[in-house]
């Protein structure tokens, strides 16, 4: 799946809505469509928040310390008073341990995609107003990176630097930088187009200047919809790399080390593999919604571009 | 969520409950049925969990390996028996001299399983080549020998300085082993031997295929063909037994003993539980801690709930001995006898007097190996309870090996290993030689060359007591539990004996 | 043309030789080594040294480096220290269980997709349109291990009929061997499928929006019969490319379904030779896999480039 999500952000089509002018669609399905984007845009605001408020609460309270084993209660089954959803092998609480991987997959998600973010801006601007040989070095260079496997990357990278969250950040970082290049460079080059730019640079203006004033708040829609999509492949990929035993380790707590830790034990406790995996789906799932609705709102115009 | 997930985890439940019950009703004849096939073909197939990735059994001494090559494919000069005797092997007979310094060995007239008979100078090359391993317990077997000579084409003279039980016990080991020099290049993936079977192929990470070895000097094999399948998943490993599509899980880690007991296999199998594959668990404190905190560390070791972590008391004691019950300076210590026992009042007591919560300790964990973090699991936050100040390093195989014995001091405080250690590890007869716990004791040193020129087992057996006692009260290797070997055979599956070339299992004695 | 061709060239060549440096410092700079590895409990530095001395792992790097690059241009990928066996031999030997896998998933993934994705587009606004999208949705959104767990419990653990992980060779039993192949291939097959439904119905609802289309109907097809018989020809453009880009994502997603299942493919090869610093073997084996994703990229931008000239005038 990690690799899967290394380009499903930039690639994935947008849910397109039609090109106008084309009779196939009548208004009346139009209007009816209108209706499950902003449901999806609800939908994934709500399913965010309700983590990121999980991952806040973390720093302040948990029901018990996830990582203190108390083994007189291990492998309590879910619904018992106190543990809700059970403990694990050695008696640790589970909704303990889902709430503090909560934070940790934010931590870890939320990371790689901003520092992503902020390097493919930094090259995508660059490729898109430097000159030709410039945008041609920044372009190939992403082409080679994303040729190679994302998984390569990671267990090298783990490998070198050993494994952690931050290695992890890292690891997404080199996935994700690449392909949030090509995005924000065809972005700025197509605000670079437009009539008023040519005007500004008439009117004496300088390059960074016209990157800061005019190119920057036109693909800030576009950068806000892909840092959603990317903070959800992030959690997908450092859940795998944690279920390989190369993402995060104890005193961490990663859905993906949970479930890594559970199917050693399924033939006991089968129910361990579930919850963690059902946090991680329904977090991905939200962030998701968020970006297509936020697509929806912020930029129209993309959801064409991009198909 | 819940309300959601829990009418289908039991409607799976009963599902699976009503296969049960459908198998016992109509499958027993079946499934008793399910193993002739390969019982009427002559064939068995056997589970191992770990790929050894070399079968060089000159530089490997992973388990992995251990298990099946020695005496199935390569034989030593001579075997130790379980009653004490010694019983012949590559060498037919062999004399000792009454100063216990000469040993002559009589070479078997016999051929190598690639068909060329087996030479003095196959022997001498051997000897030399393990004299020269680069492994420790193996190379340390010749210590005291100063000259390897052929006598004629049939017999090979051993001179050692001093009376060695080293030697002579290695003879009976890996270090014993008897290899053709002509194979010498493809002993790592085609090790050729005089045993039972030979090797037909292996895949790393897949299967071994042995056949019997049709040249063997003994009593035939009674199954000629043996699968060894690689399965790293250990329920996967369960499930292929009980459905029948393999025969035996020869070794069972500590990690699926309760999945055992709880899907019941070992009434549908023939639990077999011998001390012998068994692992001692121990931590390991490097020296350069002050010996009061090596000794503090040593009290927050809670035996009883690493035990209870696995879930299956019936196949792990407590134990204050790194030794396995077969070895001759195990004595049977339990959690009370410990130099060292759990105290946590006092070890917390000690920690705020001494003011250990200064001091940083590293906890160098191996990331990827189930049975080894979940001790540290324990470990850690016990420490950090009682008051220390650790943090948890969890690495790959290659950083722990380099961390831990390429590193000269080693840099680590504390880690946890699992297996038979060799307590001539910790020999050290200078500062400058000090083992890879950066251990280096005087006494300890002197216990064991005592021990390796005893003239009597008895004598043998006491010192190498003696060693191990200063070892544990040292507090460098601080024993925590004592996992048996555990296998479980189909019911048709029999004869399996205690293994008696270190921890290899030998297929040539199991029979349907 | 000519000149395309080169230019695409001289990148292939180009991204090969620093992917080669890129991977030759990273494996290089993780520490460890093997040999230590080899020698286990209790080896000692000095016979670590040795060892490593005798595997020429203690030559300079930059000796290393070419000694192995003119290997692999004299067609040499090298050998594993540990058992000295060809990396090319291990690596033939991993793809019977590794090629088979992907193939089938990304096959799966489209059986599936195809038709769904197409009937999504067709349905869109309506309620079934809008329930596959939520479904594709969720499908992206369950990590490709996780439905590989589920589906072991559900199919190995409670119902037994498959085997929850191992392999059985080609050789041993063909019938065991897809028996083992089954789960995985299940789990990567419907994770691909929730992926590329998206990228379907996006094409074909693009196709759709073309005036061929309109042409077709108007001379009197179906919307059905003009969508299957011009809008499918069509919308496989974009969805070659698809599925060359998802080349690489297979790669990524073999890697974790091998480990869920403990099938000896490629990918597992890896990570124990990661584990193991055989740097020889992981140098090779990366490289293999990147000049051969490099390469389907450089066929398809090829097959691009005659297919439809602009594209040589655009790059």
């Amino acid at each position: 799946m990690m690799t899967l999500s290394k380009s499903t952000p930039s690639a994935a089509p947008a849910d397109g809505p039609a090109t106008s002018g084309v009779p196939i669609s009548p208004p009346a399905r139009k209007r009816r469509r209108r209706l499950p984007r902003n449901a999806s845009l609800i939908i994934g605001l709500v399913l965010t928040a309700i983590f990121l408020t999980v991952a806040l609460v973390s720093l302040f309270y948990l029901p018990s310390n996830p990582n203190i084993p108390v083994i007189r209660n291990r492998l309590l089954p879910a619904g018992t008073p106190g543990h809700w959803l059970g403990t694990d092998v050695l008696g640790r609480d589970i909704i303990a341990q889902l709430m503090v991987g909560a934070r940790t997959s934010i931590l870890v998600g939320a990371g790689g995609a901003t520092l992503s973010l902020l390097l493919g801006t930094i090259a995508g601007l660059a490729a898109a107003a430097s000159g030709k040989i410039t945008d041609e070095a920044i372009s190939r260079g992403a082409d080679i990176m994303l040729s190679i496997p994302g998984m390569v990357t990671a267990l090298v990278l783990a490998a070198t630097m050993g494994s952690g969250a931050l290695t992890t950040i890292l690891a997404l970082t080199a996935f994700f930088t690449p392909s949030f290049t090509r995005v924000i460079r065809s972005a700025a080059m197509g605000v670079l187009n437009e009539d008023f730019i040519t005007a500004a640079k008439l009117y004496g203006r300088g390059k960074i200047f016209v990157l800061a004033r005019h190119v920057l708040p036109n693909i800030a829609g576009v950068m806000i919809v892909q840092f959603t999509l990317y903070f959800a492949a992030g959690i997908l990929t450092e859940a795998g790399l944690s279920y390989l035993g190369v993402g995060v380790h104890r005193p961490s707590i990663s859905w993906g080390l949970m479930l890594n830790e559970a199917q050693q034990q399924v033939g006991v406790s089968s129910p361990l593999a579930i919850w963690p995996g059902l946090a991680i789906v329904l977090m991905v799932l939200g962030l998701n919604l968020l970006g297509d609705g936020l697509r929806d709102v912020l930029d129209p115009k993309l959801a064409r571009r991009a198909s | 969520m819940q309300g959601k997930l829990n009418p289908i985890a039991k409607r799976l439940g009963l599902m699976s409950a009503a296969a049960a019950i459908f198998a016992s009703a109509f499958g027993a004849a079946d499934m008793a049925e399910a193993a002739s096939p390969r019982a009427a073909e002559n064939k068995m197939v056997l589970v191992a969990r770990q790929d050894p990735g070399t079968l060089d059994f000159v530089k490997s001494n992973l388990t992995a390996m251990r298990l099946w090559i020695p005496a199935n494919v390569v034989e030593p000069l001579v075997f130790f028996n379980k009653d004490g005797s010694v019983s012949p092997g590559v060498a037919e007979s062999w004399t000792i001299s009454d100063d216990k310094k000469t040993y002559t060995f009589k070479i078997r007239e016999t051929t190598f399983s690639n068909g060329a008979p087996v030479t003095a100078e196959d022997v001498i090359y051997s000897l030399n080549t393990m004299k020269a391993s680069p492994v420790v317990d193996y190379a340390a077997a010749y210590e005291a020998v100063t000259a390897i000579e052929k006598v004629d084409d049939r017999t090979v003279k051993v001179t050692l300085s001093r009376p060695s039980q080293n030697f002579w016990r290695g003879m009976g080991a890996i270090s014993g082993l008897i290899q053709p020099e002509a194979s010498a290049s493809t002993i790592a993936t085609n090790p050729i031997g005089t045993g039972p079977y030979k090797l037909k192929t292996y895949t790393t990470n897949s299967t071994f295929e042995f056949e019997a070895n049709p040249s063997y000097w003994g009593e035939k094999p009674a199954v000629a063909n043996v699968t060894v399948r690689i399965i790293t998943d250990g329920t996967a490993g369960l499930n292929a037994l009980e459905a029948g599509e393999v025969d035996s899980l020869p070794v069972i880690t500590i990690d699926l003993w309760e999945q055992l007991s709880k899907r019941e296999l070992d009434k549908k199998f023939t639990l077999v539980t011998y001390p012998q594959v068994g692992e001692p668990t121990y931590a390991v404190l490097n020296q350069k801690l002050d010996k009061d905190l090596r000794e503090t560390i040593a009290r927050t070791l809670d035996r009883q709930s690493y035990n209870d972590a696995f879930g299956a008391a019936w196949g792990a004691e407590n134990t204050c001995t790194f030794a396995l019950p077969n070895q001759v300076w195990y004595s049977p210590e339990n959690a009370e006898t410990c130099p060292f026992p759990y105290d946590m009042e006092g070890a917390m007591a000690t920690i705020a007097e001494k003011g250990y919560a200064s001091t940083p300790l590293e906890y160098a964990s191996l990331s990827d190996v189930p049975d080894l973090s979940l001790p540290a699991d324990i470990m850690v936050p016990a420490m950090q309870a009682a008051g220390f100040n650790v943090t948890r390093n969890a690495i790959d195989l290659a950083r722990y090996s380099q961390l831990i014995f390429q590193g000269r001091p080693p840099q680590f405080d504390v880690t946890i290993m699992s297996g038979d250690a060799n307590p001539v590890q910790w020999a050290c007869p200078d500062p400058t030689k000090a083992g890879w716990s950066t251990y280096c004791s005087a006494e300890y040193t002197k216990a064991l060359a005592d021990a390796d020129v005893a003239l009597t087992d008895e004598d043998y057996a006491a010192q190498m007591k003696k060693s191990a006692d200063i070892l544990r009260k040292d507090a460098v290797i601080v024993p925590l539990i004592a996992k048996k070997g555990v296998g479980l055979f189909n019911p048709e599956l029999k004869g399996f004996q205690e293994p008696r070339v270190g921890v290899a299992i030998e297929m040539g004695k199991l029979h349907w | 043309m000519a000149i395309y061709v080169l230019r695409k060239l001289v990148f292939f060549l180009g991204a090969i030789f620093i992917a080669s440096v890129a991977i030759f410092l990273l494996i290089r700079g993780a520490g460890g080594n093997v040999a230590a590895v080899v020698l286990g409990k209790g080896a000692t530095p000095e016979a670590i040294n040795a060892l490593a001395h005798s595997y020429g792992l203690d030559r300079p790097l930059f000796v290393q480096y070419f000694d192995w690059v003119g290997n692999m241009l004299s067609g040499d990928l090298g050998r594993s220290f540990r058992t000295n066996e060809r990396v090319a031999d291990l690596v033939t030997a991993r793809l019977s269980v590794s090629i088979p896998l992907a193939l089938s998933g990304l096959i799966l993934g489209l059986i599936i997709a195809i038709p769904v994705g197409t009937y999504a587009a067709r349905n869109v606004g309506t309620p079934s349109g809008a329930i596959l999208a939520l479904v594709s949705q969720i499908g992206v959104a369950v990590p490709v291990f996780w439905a590989g767990i589920l589906l072991s419990l559900l199919f190995g653990v409670r119902l037994g009929w498959l085997p929850t992980g191992g392999w059985t060779e080609w050789s041993v039993s063909p019938w065991g061997a897809i028996r083992s192949l089954v789960l995985p291939v299940l789990s990567l097959g419907l994770i691909m499928a929730a992926v590329l439904i998206r990228y379907v119905r996006s094409a074909v609802l693009d196709v759709m929006n073309q005036d061929y289309l309109r042409t077709a109907r108007a001379v009197g097809m179906t919307r059905t019969e003009a969508l299957l018989k011009v809008g499918l020809r069509n919308a496989s453009l974009p969805l070659v490319t698809i599925v060359g880009l998802q080349i690489a994502e297979l790669i990524g997603g073999t890697v974790i379904i091998e480990t869920v299942f403990s099938l000896p493919g490629l990918s597992r090869m890896m990570l124990a030779n990661v584990a193991a610093r055989e740097v020889i073997v992981v140098q090779s084996t990366v490289m293999l896999i990147i000049i051969f994703v490099i390469g389907v990229n450089l066929l398809v931008d090829l097959l691009y480039g005659i297919l439809d000239p602009r594209v040589r005038s655009t790059r």
